[in-house]
C-alpha cells in the first residue's frame, strides 16, 4: 500500500467515526430540546420525552444518511460536529430553567 | 456524475458496509427474536414437567405466598413477585425475597398447587428470549450493541429503498435459475421489500423498550442535572409506568389476601374497558411491614396489542387504592409499540405470521451476504481475495452456524433428559450451544466454501436427533389413544421440516454449477416487466 492509500484510508475512517458518533450526539441534542421545548410548551415531562425519543430514532436515520450522502468531504461531518457542539450548549443552557 | 447518481452509490456504499460489520450481530438477532416469537412452546419442548394445558380449575393465590413462606421458616419473607398462568404458560411462577436467605424462584401447577421442581434448561424464555435483546455472557453491554444494530439496521433499510429504484419491480421478481448474484440479490430483494413494514416496524418498536434507559444514561438533560436519581424518576418510571413506591416502616402488620384485591381489580378494569380483563402479574413489597404495597398488574392483554398498560396499587393492610394508572395518550403509542414487538397476546395465526416474517429477515441478512461473496467470486467459483474469504467464514458462522448451535442447544436437552447425574444442567446447555457455535466457525475458516454443504448436512442431523430423542425421552406424538399436545408437537414439525430444508440445501449446493440454463416463463415476463419499467422511467426524464 502506497503512502497516499494509507492516508486516504485514515481520513475516510476518520470521517466515519464523526459522522457515526456525529449524529449520535446531534440527535441527542435535537431529542432533548425537542423533549424540553414540548414540557414548556405544558406536554408532561416523561411523555415529552417519550415523543421526543421516539422522533430521535427516525432523526438519526436522516441524519446518517445526510451526512454519508457525499463521503469524500469533509464538510458534512464538520457541519454535524459544530450542530452537535451547538445544540448541546444551548440544552445544557435552558435545562434548569424549564426543569426547575 | 449527477447528483442523484452519487447520492446513490454513497448509499450503496453505506449499505455494503454497515451490512458487512453488523450483519452477523442482526442475524442473531433476528433469528433468536424469530425463535422468541414461539419461546414458550420451546420451553414446553424443554421442560417436559410444564407439558400440560391450562386448566379453568385453579388454586388459591394466597396459598401458594403460605407455601413460599414455609419454605424458609426460620427467615421473613419480604416481598414477592407472582406470575399467573396464562394459555401458553400453564403454571404459577413465584420469585420470593427473605429478609437473609437468597431469593427463591418456585414454579407450581395450577391446579392441584404442587411444586413443578427446578427445571433443568433454561430453555426458551430463559436461554433464546435473552439472546435475542442482550446476548449471553456480555450482560449490560448487550443491550448497547443491540441497540446500536437495530439503529443501523433501519439505516440499512432506508438506504436499501434508496438504492433500488424498481421497487414495484422488486416485488415480483424471483430469476432463481439465474446466477447466483442474480438470483441472491432477487430474493434479497423480495424479502426486503415485501415484509420492509414488518421490519421497520419491529426495529423500532424493539428500540423503544429501553428507551427509557436510552433517555436517561445518554441524554443531554441527564447530564446537565447531573442527579441520576432525580432523571431516572422523571423520564423513566414516574408517570411513564404508573410507579409507586414507599419506603418500609419496620412496624409489624397483618398482610391482606391477595385474591379479593385481585377480583377488585379485575372489576375496576372490566367496567373501565368493557371486557374480560384478567390479571397477570403480582408484585408484593415490604410483605408484613406496615407500609407493604400490592402492585396488581395486566401486563398483557389477551385481546389486544399493548403491553404494560394496566397497573393498581393497593395499600397491602387496609386495601386503599394507592395508584390506579391509566396511560396517557402519548404512552398509549408506546404501549402499542412494545405489545406490537412483544406479542403476548393470544392470536395464532398473527404468531405465525410473526415466524414468517421474522424467518424473511433472517433469509434477507443471509442473502446479503451471499450476494457480496458471489459477486466476488471468478468465473470458477473461486474466492480467491483474502476479504472475501474473511467475509464467507464470517458468514458461514454466522447463519449456518448460529442455526446449528441452535440445534444442537435442543440435542443436548434432551441428551441430558435422559442422564441422571446430580450437576446445572442449564448452564451445560449453554456451553454446549456457545462450543458448536464456535466450532462452526472455525470449520468455516478451514473448509472454505464447502463449509456451507458441511454445515447443512450438520444442521439435517442435528434436527432429526433432536426430534427423534424427544419422542424417545418423553412420548410418541401421534398415538390414537392420548390427544396430540400441540406445542410440543409443533416444535417436533418444525424441526422435522428444517431437517428437509437443510437436506434440500444441501443437495442443491452438492450439484455443479449450473449456467444460465432454463429461463421460465416467469422469467420472461420479469423481464419484460422490467424492460417496460425502465422505459417508462426514461419517459418520465
Amino acid at each position: 500500500m502506497s503512502l497516499t492509500s494509507i492516508t486516504a484510508f485514515m481520513s475516510m475512517t476518520l470521517r466515519v467515526v464523526i459522522i457515526t458518533f456525529g449524529s449520535y450526539a446531534l440527535t441527542d441534542g435535537l431529542a432533548a430540546m425537542l423533549g424540553l421545548s414540548l414540557h414548556r410548551l405544558g406536554v408532561p415531562l416523561s411523555d415529552a420525552m417519550l415523543l421526543s425519543v421516539l422522533i430521535a430514532f427516525l432523526l438519526f436515520i436522516a441524519i446518517i444518511m445526510w451526512g454519508f450522502a457525499n463521503r469524500n468531504s469533509w464538510k458534512r461531518p464538520l457541519l454535524i460536529t459544530i450542530a452537535a457542539i451547538v445544540t448541546k450548549c444551548f440544552v445544557s443552557n435552558i435545562a434548569h430553567s424549564v426543569l426547575s | 456524475m449527477n447528483e442523484k447518481q452519487q447520492f446513490r452509490a454513497s448509499m450503496r456504499w453505506l449499505h455494503k458496509w454497515i451490512g458487512l460489520i453488523l450483519g452477523a450481530l442482526l442475524f442473531t438477532v433476528f433469528w433468536m427474536g424469530t425463535l422468541s416469537v414461539f419461546d414458550k412452546e420451546i420451553d414446553q419442548w424443554m421442560q417436559p414437567e410444564i407439558r400440560f394445558n391450562l386448566s379453568s380449575k385453579q388454586i388459591d393465590v394466597d396459598s401458594i405466598v403460605e407455601k413460599i413462606k414455609a419454605m424458609k421458616p426460620d427467615d421473613k419473607l419480604s416481598s414477592l413477585l407472582i406470575y399467573l398462568p396464562s394459555k401458553r404458560k400453564p403454571y404459577i411462577e413465584v420469585n420470593g425475597r427473605f429478609k437473609t436467605s437468597k431469593i427463591i424462584n418456585e414454579r407450581f401447577h395450577p391446579e392441584t398447587g404442587e411444586s413443578l421442581g427446578k427445571s433443568n434448561s433454561r430453555a426458551g424464555s430463559g436461554f433464546i428470549y435473552p439472546m435475542h435483546y442482550r446476548l449471553q455472557g456480555i450482560q449490560g453491554l448487550g443491550y448497547w450493541f443491540i441497540a446500536f444494530a437495530t439503529l443501523f439496521m433501519m439505516v440499512l433499510l432506508v438506504t436499501g429503498v434508496v438504492i433500488h429504484r424498481k421497487i414495484f419491480a422488486d416485488f415480483f421478481t424471483f430469476r432463481k435459475h439465474k446466477k447466483l448474484p442474480r438470483a441472491t440479490l432477487d430474493l434479497h430483494n423480495i424479502t426486503g421489500t415485501i415484509f420492509l413494514p414488518f421490519h421497520f416496524l419491529i426495529c423500532l418498536s424493539g428500540l423503544t423498550i429501553f428507551a427509557g434507559w436510552y433517555i436517561s444514561l445518554t441524554s443531554s438533560i441527564t447530564q446537565s442535572i447531573n442527579n441520576k436519581d432525580r432523571t431516572v424518576e422523571l423520564f423513566y418510571a414516574a408517570d411513564d409506568y404508573g410507579y409507586y413506591k414507599r419506603p418500609a416502616s419496620e412496624i409489624p402488620a397483618e398482610m391482606l389476601k391477595l385474591a379479593p384485591l385481585i377480583a377488585q381489580a379485575e372489576k375496576i378494569w372490566a367496567n373501565r374497558y368493557g371486557e374480560n380483563a384478567s390479571v397477570d402479574r403480582i408484585d408484593v413489597n415490604h410483605y408484613g411491614d406496615k407500609n407493604a404495597y400490592i402492585e396488581i398488574r395486566r401486563h398483557f392483554p389477551s385481546n389486544r396489542t399493548e403491553a404494560h398498560s394496566d397497573s393498581i396499587n393497593f395499600d397491602g393492610i387496609n386495601g386503599e387504592i394507592l395508584k390506579d394508572f391509566v396511560a396517557s395518550p402519548i404512552r398509549k403509542i408506546r404501549t402499542w409499540l412494545e405489545g406490537f414487538h412483544q406479542i403476548q397476546f393470544d392470536h395464532w395465526p398473527i404468531r405465525w405470521l410473526y415466524f414468517i416474517a421474522g424467518l424473511s429477515g433472517c433469509i434477507l441478512i443471509a442473502t446479503g451476504f451471499v450476494y457480496w461473496i458471489s459477486n466476488r467470486t471468478d468465473e470458477k467459483g473461486h474466492r480467491e481475495l483474502l476479504n472475501v474469504r474473511l467475509v464467507e467464514a464470517l458468514s458461514i458462522g454466522s447463519i449456518t452456524g448460529c442455526i446449528a448451535a441452535t440445534a444442537s442447544l435442543f440435542v443436548v436437552n434432551r441428551l441430558i433428559a435422559m442422564s441422571d447425574a446430580n450437576f446445572d444442567r442449564s448452564e451445560l446447555e449453554i456451553k454446549v450451544f456457545f462450543c458448536v457455535w464456535l466450532f462452526t466457525f472455525v470449520h468455516a475458516v478451514i473448509r472454505k466454501s464447502s463449509a456451507w454443504l458441511d454445515q447443512c448436512w450438520l444442521i439435517a442431523a442435528l434436527c432429526l436427533s433432536a426430534v427423534l430423542l424427544n419422542w424417545f425421552t418423553t412420548a410418541f406424538p401421534f398415538t390414537l389413544t392420548s390427544k396430540v399436545f400441540w406445542p410440543v408437537t409443533g416444535v417436533d414439525l418444525v424441526l422435522i421440516l428444517s431437517t428437509f430444508i437443510a437436506i434440500k440445501c444441501a443437495l442443491r449446493l452438492k450439484q455443479p454449477k449450473q449456467v444460465e440454463s432454463k429461463e421460465g416463463v416467469n422469467s420472461e415476463i420479469n423481464a419484460a416487466l422490467i424492460n417496460f419499467l425502465d422505459n417508462t422511467e426514461k419517459k418520465d426524464k
